[in-house]
C-alpha cells in the first residue's frame, strides 16, 4: 500500500493513470460494437489509421492528436464508401486499409530525423509523458460520446444487430454507422497518443471478449467490459513500474489476461 | 377491389450494369395473402429489396398510393442475424417500436406492452426473458414475427418463413401466418422456395422465372406445365386435405 502511495503520489503517475484507466474503460465499452458485429480486424486498422495521422502530424510539426484524429475520421469514411454488396467484401478493404496505414507510417517516419523514437512512440504510446490538458480533452471526448452512446444506443445496437431490418423501418443506416464509427475513430484518435497502436487495439478487444464470456444480459457485459478495462490499465501501469516493463505493453498484455479466467469460469459453470 | 398499398409499373430492377428483373408490374393491395415464388436466381430477393425501399428501380416506376412508405415489418431469414449478441427476447420484439419511437427517446411502458403483444400473437410471450441464443430454431424465427408484428405494420414481409423448420415447426408457422391475417386484417408478403406452403397460405401468387413474372391464384400458378417448365421436371398436382400440393414425379433428369 505504502509502495502504491509512493508511486502515485508523483503527478506524473496520477496523469498516467488518468489517462490509463480513462481510455481502457471507453476503448473497453467500444470494443464491443467491434466484437459483436465481426469486425475485429477494423479495431487493428482504426490505431494504425490514427497512427498515420499522428506520424504524418509530427513530421509535419504539428500536434500528432489532431493528425491521428484526422487518420481516423479520414479512414472510416473511405471505408464507408465500400458497399457490402460490392466485389471486394468490407474486410479486404479493412486489411488494405491496415496493411496502407502500417507501411505508410513507417515509410513517414523513416525520413523524420527522430524516426525511431516516434514509431516507438507511437506503437506503445507515451503514457507516462500524459499531460493534464490531453486527460481533460480525453475526459471532454470520451464523456460527449458516453452521452452520444446513451442517447442513441437503441439506434446504434438496431443498426448494428440487424441492418435489413432496420432500412426497412426507415432507420439511416449510413447516417448511424457513421455517428457510430465517427465516435469509435475519436476514441481511439485520443487514446493513441497515450495508450499507442498496441494498446488501442488490445483495449478494443481483451475486456470486451472477456465480458461476453462472463454473462448473456448487455448491461452486466457493458459493465464488466469497463471495469476490466480500467482495471487493467490501472494493473499494467502498477506492473510496469514495478518491474520496470515497458509500460504499454505491460497494459496491452494485462487487458488480455481477464480472457483467460473468464473462460474457465464459463467451462466450469457449463460442467457443474 | 381492396386499395393498393404499393404498385410496380414496369419496374425494372438490378445491381450496375446487370439487369435481374427487366418489368415488373404488379400490386400489393390491401388484405393480400401473396405468396412470391421461383427458382434460386430467379430476383426474389431482388424484388423483396425492391419492395422494402432498399433498392431503387433502373427504370420505371414503384408507386406507394397512399403518398407515404407503407409501415413494413419485415422478417428475415433467421441465418442472416449475428446469434452472438447477448440479447433477450423481449429486446428483439423491441426493435420493431423504434421507428415509432423516435431517435432520441427511450423504449416507454406502450412500447413495453406492445413489444409483449407481438410476443404473445407470435406464442412465444413465455420466452421474452431468454437469451435469444437458447432458443430453438423456429422459436428464432417466431422471435423475428414478433418483432416484426411489434412495428404494428401496414404490410408483413415473411422472407423464408418456414425454412429449416420440422413439419410441425413449419404447420405451425402456416397457421399463424393464416391466423394473422385472418384476424388482424393484414397485408403479408411471404417469400419462399417451399412451394407447398405457399400454395396453402397464398390467396395470390406471384411466380418469377428468369425476368418473366406471372400472377395469379395457386390453382393457375402452380400448374404441372407452368412448373414443368421452370424446374424442368415432370410435375404432379394433387389435392391433399384441401391443399394444393406439387411434388415431383422423378427428380432425376
Amino acid at each position: 500500500m505504502t509502495a502504491l502511495a509512493e508511486i502515485y503520489g508523483q503527478s506524473f503517475m496520477r496523469d498516467a493513470l488518468c489517462a490509463a484507466v480513462l481510455s481502457g474503460a471507453m476503448l473497453a465499452y467500444l470494443g464491443l460494437f467491434i466484437v459483436l458485429r465481426r469486425t475485429v480486424f477494423l479495431g487493428a486498422a482504426l490505431p494504425q489509421l490514427a497512427a498515420l495521422g499522428a506520424a504524418g502530424a509530427m513530421v509535419a510539426g504539428i500536434p500528432p492528436t489532431g493528425g491521428a484524429l484526422a487518420g481516423t475520421i479520414l479512414g472510416v469514411a473511405a471505408l464507408s464508401l465500400v458497399s457490402p454488396r460490392g466485389r471486394v467484401p468490407a474486410d479486404g478493404a479493412v486489411g488494405v486499409a491496415f496493411a496502407l496505414a502500417s507501411s505508410a507510417t513507417l515509410l513517414i517516419l523513416a525520413r523524420s530525423a527522430q524516426g525511431e523514437t516516434h514509431v516507438l512512440q507511437i506503437l506503445s504510446g507515451d503514457i507516462l509523458g500524459t499531460t493534464q490538458v490531453e486527460i481533460f480533452w480525453m475526459a471532454g471526448i470520451f464523456g460527449a460520446t458516453a452521452l452520444l452512446h446513451y442517447a442513441c444506443w437503441k439506434e446504434f445496437l438496431f443498426v448494428s444487430y440487424d441492418p435489413d431490418m432496420a432500412a426497412t423501418l426507415g432507420l439511416r443506416i449510413r447516417f448511424w454507422d457513421g455517428l457510430l464509427f465517427f465516435s469509435l475513430a475519436a476514441c481511439v484518435a485520443l487514446a493513441l497518443r497515450v495508450s499507442g497502436a498496441i494498446v488501442s487495439f488490445a483495449f478494443l478487444i481483451g475486456p470486451s471478449v472477456a465480458a461476453l464470456l462472463v454473462s448473456r444480459r448487455f448491461p452486466v457485459i457493458i459493465a464488466t467490459a469497463i471495469i476490466l478495462g480500467a482495471l487493467s490499465a490501472a494493473a499494467g501501469l502498477t506492473l510496469s513500474f514495478f518491474e520496470d516493463l515497458p509500460s504499454g505493453p505491460t497494459i496491452a498484455a494485462c487487458s488480455l489476461v481477464p480472457i483467460l479466467p473468464a473462460m474457465l469460469g464459463r467451462w466450469f459453470v457449463r460442467e457443474a | 377491389m381492396s386499395f393498393p398499398l404499393i404498385e410496380f409499373r414496369n419496374a425494372k430492377f438490378g445491381y450496375g450494369r446487370k439487369i435481374v428483373l427487366e418489368s415488373v408490374s404488379i400490386d400489393i393491395r390491401r388484405g393480400d395473402l401473396l405468396g412470391l415464388v421461383g427458382p434460386n436466381g430467379s430476383g426474389k430477393t431482388t424484388l423483396l429489396r425492391g419492395m422494402l425501399g432498399q433498392l431503387s428501380p433502373l427504370a420505371g416506376e414503384v408507386l406507394r398510393p397512399q403518398g407515404r412508405p407503407s409501415r413494413i415489418g419485415f422478417m428475415p431469414q433467421r441465418e442472416n442475424l449475428n446469434p452472438i449478441w447477448p440479447l433477450r427476447v423481449i429486446d428483439v420484439a423491441l426493435m420493431g417500436r423504434l421507428v415509432l419511437r423516435g431517435p432520441l427517446r427511450r423504449f416507454t411502458a406502450d412500447d413495453i406492452a406492445e413489444a409483449t403483444r407481438a410476443l404473445d400473437a407470435a406464442g412465444i410471450a413465455h420466452l421474452a426473458r431468454e437469451p435469444v441464443s437458447r432458443l430453438s430454431g423456429g422459436q428464432v424465427q417466431r422471435a423475428l414475427l414478433a418483432r416484426a408484428l411489434a412495428a404494428q405494420p401496414e404490410i408483413l414481409v415473411l422472407d423464408e418463413p418456414t425454412t429449416g423448420m420440422d413439419l410441425g415447426g413449419s404447420t405451425a408457422m402456416l397457421r399463424l401466418i393464416r391466423s394473422l391475417h385472418k384476424e388482424r386484417q393484414l397485408t403479408v408478403l411471404f417469400v419462399s422456395h417451399d412451394l407447398n406452403a405457399v400454395a396453402a397460405v397464398a390467396t395470390r401468387i406471384v411466380l418469377l422465372h428468369e425476368g418473366v413474372v406471372r400472377e395469379g391464384d395457386a390453382e393457375t400458378i402452380l400448374s404441372a406445365d407452368i412448373l414443368g417448365q421452370i424446374y424442368h421436371l415432370d410435375v404432379v398436382i394433387g389435392n391433399i386435405a384441401g391443399h394444393h400440393v406439387v411434388a415431383a414425379r422423378d427428380a432425376r433428369p
